[in-house]
């Protein structure tokens, strides 16, 4: 009897202890990846701008440079692009996006901005699309400052939520 | 008979439900804190009003009240 309360405590203690380090690491690794998004779109904006490389080739050598995380969108909408199958390069990338979303750890904020680039990856003059790349670089600038600051405040708060509701459950139902 | 281990209970959630308050509030989250405190107060009401209903109906029954 007090074998199986101690032992259902510490399970539920486990748990409510894992999802606020699963929380806490959620903010902990959106910054990073944040910065790797830029990184992939001013390589893709290089590539644009001074290559004039064929998109899946310049969308390649970005998911190289952001990484394996963020990169994912790039190497997914290059391989989407690459399959064919008369579908426009924008779409392509929206499909990819969408397709990757959940993979990473990016808000809504972010997909929007990444989704206004469709219209234009591929089909507008390059003028038109480094002024959108670089739009769309600063606004995810903006979002990384706020995830840094996220992180600073919730992070440790994630942590101490997860232990302290784990031991409340455990009082309440003991 | 009362255990004290109740006693124990209800100091023990008091305590958690003050720490994440505190933890809530540092962290600029001062409606959550409150929302927080607000369901120790409940749970810890729950058991106290069955415990002084059970206390009533016990002076009731001691006493003969009709």
């Amino acid at each position: 009897m007090l074998l199986a309360k101690v032992a259902g405590a510490v399970l539920v203690m486990g748990a409510t202890t894992c999802a606020g380090w699963q929380v806490a690491a959620r903010y902990a690794r959106r910054p990073g990846q944040l910065r790797d998004l830029q990184t992939g779109l001013a390589v893709l904006q290089t590539e644009v701008e001074y290559g004039a490389t064929p998109l899946p080739e310049a969308l390649q050598r970005a998911a190289r440079a952001a990484g394996p995380v963020a990169g994912q969108i790039f190497a997914e909408s290059a391989r989407r692009l690459a399959a064919g199958g008369g579908v426009t390069a924008g779409e392509c990338w929206e499909q990819a996006v969408e397709a990757v979303a959940d993979t990473t750890d990016l808000g809504p904020e972010e997909l929007s901005v990444l989704k206004a680039l469709a219209p234009v990856l591929g089909a507008s003059d390059r003028a038109d699309q480094i002024r959108h790349l670089q739009l769309a670089r600063h606004r995810l600038e903006s979002e990384e400052a706020r995830a840094r600051e996220e992180r600073q405040r919730y992070e440790r708060m994630a942590r101490y939520l997860g232990v302290l509701s784990g031991a409340a459950l455990v009082l309440i139902l003991i | 008979m009362l255990d004290v281990s109740l006693l124990f209970k209800i100091a023990g959630v008091g305590i958690i439900v003050a720490v994440m308050a505190t933890v809530l509030k540092q962290a600029g989250k001062d409606e959550q804190g409150q929302m927080v405190t607000l369901v120790g107060v409940l749970l810890v009401m729950m058991v106290v009003v069955s415990l002084l209903g059970k206390f009533f109906s016990l002076v009731r029954t001691t006493f003969m009240f009709q």
